[in-house]
């Protein structure tokens, strides 16, 4: 759950504020810190050193400009905690009921105007937003004791910049310019103002943003005045805050507090298989039956975005986005899942990162993944919330978004255009491991498993088949004798190019990421042809999913030896013993097989391509300590 | 009795069988009977007829085939209809009736979209290919030499290559100088002899184009795959470690002139070759490469020769 359970509706909204708006904050003032200076006549205030509250602590050092040592966040309000169906920051007041709902009002990142109680009677202020950002940036005003917004209705959280008001100068709410006048009352009371943003950073609706919202503070002694007054710490009577819209960040095999586990109802089987270890792990599981496509991988890509929260927790949401096509018995885009209540809700969201639609096999979220945090100090790289990584001929606009998400970004790119579906995931996974770094990189190996087969072979079970029962689309058996698959040249040789390949893509992120020869763990399997391209001939098992210590393997459908799934067996010894050292205390992983022949292997795909995962901004990875 | 009319049941079928092929005024897939030579469209009628006669079923499976239908391939994972590995898992007791299919009579097309239809082809020479049968070759020759469509091209180019005979070998030899050069590239990856390697090292050390490079080296790594070559058995042992060596010299030049992309084919070639004698032959080949190529070059060697087995 995002918020403190023990403070709810409004009052807990008026908390979090803090206590640098002593005027409307009424008892929620803090003691004064002694050791600090006195605090600025002239004063605009955020959370500029990300504690979650708005205070003393909030330097002017701190708060402009932003970099990854100060300066505050500020959430793209892409949920609908009010359930309209809409994303909040599409409407233009703070979809709030006040006991009832106040979820939005979590969303807006707080920006004070310091109470200065002596100011001129006759004075007035100025805050100004950056005009760059006022496409992209909403401001609300906070009444705390609500003041009438229609016939009968009270509101607390009034708009007060919003490039998409009406421009009326005879409207009371006129809205739509970048500046907020204050009154002598408003000064000397202080004023609380909520920021929140309309978009990220890097999409096609945002092109040219930089994601830094600035804004500018200003006391005149006189309405008509022309010199701003000054003070000692704003000597040309300008106070100046930045603040920046959260980056979105991707869920990936190591993001701590995965919650949700998704996979389409297509296989009951699939669905069984999925469900023990989504028990085991105590995760919820849901099974989507109001859109028919089985490759939920691949039509939605789930991330966070997060600002902070008080006693070093966060605030954020899910944020999902979708693959730009649709297919199997859809007839819906798959944004259209994201904007139903299936999907839409209290901290749940969506963003489009595509202009419009168009159809390629790259786009789809199995070609984009997340290698786990690392810190690499030959090549001086670090991504402490992990790293953005695709294959070949993703989306212009896709790769455009992820190069503004710091600090997943910037993107390793791998060659995946040998394999006929070519996703990343078809080769290369992410297991935890009880290492300095944490975790361990997954990799298929047609080697290993050609290695095994001749080992079985010469032992004698040449003539034992795999995939014994299973079958094709058209009822042909799929069963293969070892040696009879040894003997396949072009099998063989499809193969050895499959590890040829694999192995340009794990020398790449080897040599990015700084990982030794014990941390890559084979999966064996074997590829074949089609079309063009390469897929995987058996099981691919190293597409898998993967989340905590739990992970779900396609059943392999392996040769029987002495009585034992042979590849199955290797599994099971290779993560889940403490072979390997893997899990979080080295003793390997809890391993779940799943049967997805028919549902997902013959139809080119796998366990990792038929689910997904979400969670909450996990409170562990703050990205603004490390964006750009 | 009851092998009495099994008997009857095979005339009538071999009749019918022949019946079908000799009045086929229907095209095939790829061509129409008229446009294979007489002798092998003789042969291909009998053997057809005589197949039919044993096995009706498995002409049945055959145009069962699914993965060009969109109710079947619009499940797969990449949308696009594919039907050569479901056609391939038949085994070789499908040759026939897929080459019926493809050079004397098909089924309708019952709505099937031109990709569709298309998928149908490259899958069918794809699967033909797989059997290694001789008979196949007149039929993909046909489709090599009509078709122009290159996903048709390649598919019948790969399986001339995985047959090799010798007219197959001329055919892709003599398409180097013509626009079907890719396909041949590809074909030509597929026929695991000395020729076959000898042709391609000649291109890949002729070509100034990085693009085709990439192209020819990986073609060249699947030509001498070392785990293919050992799949071909002892009795080609010796055959195959002359044709890695050929392979990875070519290869060796290759990861040394090219960079990019190219060198990265060259690389993949390298270690699907995987000589035993790879560091000696990149010493030989390697030129007057710089410091920087000849670490490069060390890192792939080094990877060779952890894996070499044979």
């Amino acid at each position: 759950m995002k918020r403190l359970t023990t403070l709810t509706g409004l009052t807990t909204a008026l908390l979090l504020f803090g206590a640098g708006c002593g005027g409307d904050g009424g008892d929620d003032e803090t003691e004064p810190d002694e050791s600090l200076p006195p605090p600025p006549s002239i004063d605009l205030l955020a959370d500029s050193n990300r504690d979650g509250v708005v205070d003393d602590l909030d330097t002017d050092e701190l708060e402009f400009p932003w970099s990854v040592a100060g300066g505050a966040v500020f959430l793209p309000n892409l949920d609908d905690d009010n359930l309209d169906g809409l994303r909040d920051a599409e409407t233009g007041w703070i979809d709030v009921v006040p006991g009832v709902n106040d979820a939005d009002a979590f969303d807006l990142a707080p920006l004070d105007v310091r109470a200065w109680p002596d100011a001129p009677d006759g004075a007035v202020a100025l805050v100004q937003l950056d005009l760059g950002s006022m496409p992209y940036v909403q401001v609300h005003r906070f009444y705390p004791d609500g003041i009438e917004c229609g016939p009968g209705v009270t509101c607390y959280w009034v708009p007060v910049i919003d490039a998409n008001a009406p421009c009326d100068p005879n409207f009371e709410w006129s809205i739509c310019d970048n500046m907020i006048f204050l009154t002598a009352a408003d000064i000397k009371a202080g004023v609380r103002f909520g920021v929140e943003g309309k978009t990220l950073i890097g999409l096609p609706d945002s092109v040219g943003w930089t994601g830094i919202a600035q804004f500018d503070y200003a006391v005149f002694e006189y309405n008509g005045s022309t010199e701003p007054m000054a003070d000692e710490a704003n000597p040309d009577g300008w106070d100046h805050v930045q603040m920046r819209v959260s980056s979105w960040q991707m869920y990936g095999n190591h993001t701590p507090g995965i919650d949700v586990a998704m996979s389409d109802d297509v296989s009951p089987a699939f669905v069984q298989g999925i469900q023990v270890a989504t028990d085991d792990a105590g995760i919820y599981f849901n099974v989507i039956q109001d859109y028919q496509d089985r490759w939920v991988e691949d039509w939605l890509v789930t991330g966070w975005v997060s600002m902070p929260y008080p006693d070093g927790q966060v605030h954020g949401m899910r944020l999902a986005y979708p693959r730009p096509h649709s297919q199997e018995a859809s007839n819906r885009l798959p944004v259209e899942w994201l904007q139903s209540p299936s999907w839409l809700g209290v901290d749940q969201g969506y963003l489009v990162t595509y202009a419009s639609p168009t159809a390629s096999t790259y786009n789809s979220g199995g070609n984009h993944d997340l290698i786990p945090p690392y810190e690499n100090t030959a090549n001086g790289q670090s991504y402490p919330v992990g790293r953005f990584i695709h294959g070949s001929f993703v989306l212009q606009s896709t790769q455009d978004f992820y190069a503004a998400q710091s600090p997943q970004a910037p993107t390793l790119i791998v060659p995946t255009d040998w394999l006929i579906v070519g996703h990343v995931d078809e080769a290369l996974s992410y297991l935890p491991a009880n290492t300095e770094r944490g975790w361990k990189l997954a990799i298929g190996s047609p080697n290993l498993a050609v290695s095994m087969l001749q080992d079985w072979s010469t032992q004698g079970h040449g003539a034992v088949e795999m995939f014994v029962g299973k079958q094709f689309w058209n009822g042909t058996s799929a069963a293969t004798g070892i040696d009879e698959a040894l003997g396949e040249e072009n099998l063989m040789a499809w193969s050895q190019q499959g590890q040829a390949n694999i192995d340009v893509m794990v020398d790449m992120v080897v040599a990015e990421v700084g990982l030794t020869a014990d941390e890559l763990i084979e999966y064996p399997f074997l590829f074949e042809s089609e079309g063009g391209g390469l897929v995987a001939w058996n099981p691919g098992t190293v597409n898998s999913r993967v989340w905590g210590q739990h992970i779900v393997v396609p059943d392999p459908f392996g040769p029987s030896i002495n009585g034992v799934d042979g590849f199955k067996q290797d599994l099971i010894d290779r993560l889940g013993t403490p072979a390997h050292g893997l899990g979080a205390d080295g003793q390997g992983l809890n391993v779940f097989f799943t049967d997805n022949w028919s549902a997902y292997h013959i139809n080119l795909g796998e366990v990792h391509c038929g689910t997904n995962f979400s969670g909450p901004a996990p409170a562990s990875e703050k990205w603004w300590e490390a964006a750009q | 009795m009851r092998k009495t009319m099994n008997k009857l049941a095979s005339t009538l079928a071999l009749f019918g069988g022949l019946l079908v092929a000799s009045t086929a005024s229907a095209d095939g897939l790829v061509a129409s009977a008229g446009e294979l030579p007489d002798s092998a469209r003789q042969q291909l009628e009998q053997a057809i007829g005589e197949h039919r006669a044993e096995n009706p079923a498995i002409y049945q499976t055959v145009r069962n085939v699914r993965g060009y239908k969109p109710g079947f391939y619009k499940k797969q994972r990449n949308p696009i209809p594919l039907v050569g590995r479901e056609l391939r898992r038949l085994g070789p007791e499908a040759l026939l009736p897929m080459l019926e299919a493809l050079a004397f009579d098909v089924w309708e097309r019952d709505g099937a979209t031109d990709a569709e239809w298309r998928a149908l082809k490259v899958g069918m020479l794809e699967a033909v290919g797989a059997a290694r049968d001789l008979r196949s070759a007149p039929v993909l020759q046909v489709a090599f030499t009509k078709d122009l469509h290159p996903d048709v091209l390649r598919a019948a180019a790969q399986s001339m290559g995985d047959i090799c005979d010798d007219t197959s070998l001329s055919m892709l030899d003599a398409a180097l100088s013509t626009s079907k050069r890719g396909a041949a590239i590809v074909g030509l990856g597929h026929c695991r002899t000395a020729a076959a390697a000898g042709l391609l090292t000649a291109q890949l050390d002729k070509t100034k184009s990085a693009a085709e490079a990439d192209g020819i080296a990986r073609a060249l790594g699947f030509l001498s795959s070392s785990w293919a070559w050992r799949a071909l058995g002892k009795s080609r042992h010796a055959e195959g470690l002359q044709v890695r060596r050929m392979a990875s010299e070519a290869l060796v030049r290759a990861f040394v002139r090219f960079d990019g992309r190219a060198r990265t084919g060259a690389r993949v070639g390298l270690t699907m070759a995987e000589h035993p004698d790879i560091r000696s032959i990149a010493s030989l080949h390697r030129g007057a490469a710089t410091t920087t190529v000849i670490k490069a070059l060390d890192v792939v060697i080094h990877k060779v020769e952890k894996r070499t087995r044979n």
